[in-house]
């Protein structure tokens, strides 16, 4: 005789995803060119994690001179783009969630860098490139959120790290002895 | 008596180390240029006592968590007071179920 195994577990429903194209970043996010470093977003679980794309190409101007004959993306523009995706993940649990939408321009609630920590650049990232872009935010105190961030060309990392970001645009500094405001 | 007295002073002992550990990992994590043995239990963590900042705090916040699987919500900032106030709130959730 033998014993009956475990029930199977529950199936644990898969959160909804979303995909936004260059359309939908342009309403979500308040950067322009040349500071837009966001092509596409797409598996976003709103206010949880998102993927990204940022296809490098000749003609960004930041190449022109970074450098001439040897161009090649600036680490502190890798860290922007994996932050503009985290302002996608955050935007999209405004607007896809399940509260009311909110009033006025999303893109207003797009907040700030807090910190940026443990950032390794691994890689170059030339023309050609297509950067995919991964963010997956982390625990949160008051305004204040951490997010585990990772840039790849090719499944190899070009960048990887930890970024502090801000919800919603906070200026005002966190009193003496009252920790969690905004960023100092 | 003597075993209550060694009771005591192992939970104390036990303790002591506790907050030493938190301390120094508080130290490193924040690069802050002091001894972990500059830092009483009871100074407090923001303003005139180590200085930190709203950022700090989350780092600690992640630190608490990875450590002691204990996590501190926008509710709990008087965790935050000093060093002994921040074991204390850590042990009251470790006891709870």
């Amino acid at each position: 005789m033998t014993r009956p195994g475990p029930a199977p577990a529950a199936a644990v429903p898969a959160a909804r995803t979303y995909a936004y194209g260059p359309d939908d970043i342009a309403r979500m996010l308040p950067h322009r060119p040349p500071m837009l470093m966001l092509d596409r977003a797409f598996d976003v679980v709103p206010g949880v994690s998102g993927h990204g794309v940022k296809c490098v190409t000749a003609g960004d101007p930041c190449l022109a001179g970074h450098y001439p004959g040897h161009p090649i993306m600036p680490g502190v523009l890798l860290v922007e783009a994996m932050a503009q995706l985290v302002a996608v993940v955050y935007v999209a649990d405004a607007v896809e969630g399940p509260g009311p939408a909110p009033d006025g321009d999303p893109a207003e609630g797009v907040g700030y860098l807090g910190s940026i920590r443990d950032m390794k650049f691994s890689r170059l990232v030339i023309p050609g490139d297509r950067l995919l872009l991964e963010a997956r935010l982390g625990p949160r105190l008051g305004t204040l959120r951490q997010v585990s961030v990772r840039a790849t060309v090719d499944r190899e990392t070009a960048a990887a790290g930890t970024l502090v970001v801000t919800s919603g645009r906070t200026t005002t500094p966190a009193p003496a002895g009252r920790p969690g405001g905004g960023v100092l | 008596m003597s075993t209550t007295y060694d009771a005591i002073r192992s939970q104390a002992e036990a303790r002591l180390a506790k907050n030493t550990e938190v301390k120094t990992a508080i130290i490193e994590r924040l690069g802050l240029r002091v001894e972990p043995s500059a830092v009483s239990d009871n100074q407090p963590l923001f303003g005139r006592g180590l200085e930190m900042d709203s950022l700090d705090t989350l780092e600690i916040v992640v630190l608490i968590n990875n450590a002691f699987s204990v996590l501190i919500s926008d509710d709990d900032v008087a965790a935050f007071g000093s060093v002994n106030a921040l074991i204390d709130f850590v042990e009251a959730r470790e006891d709870q179920p």
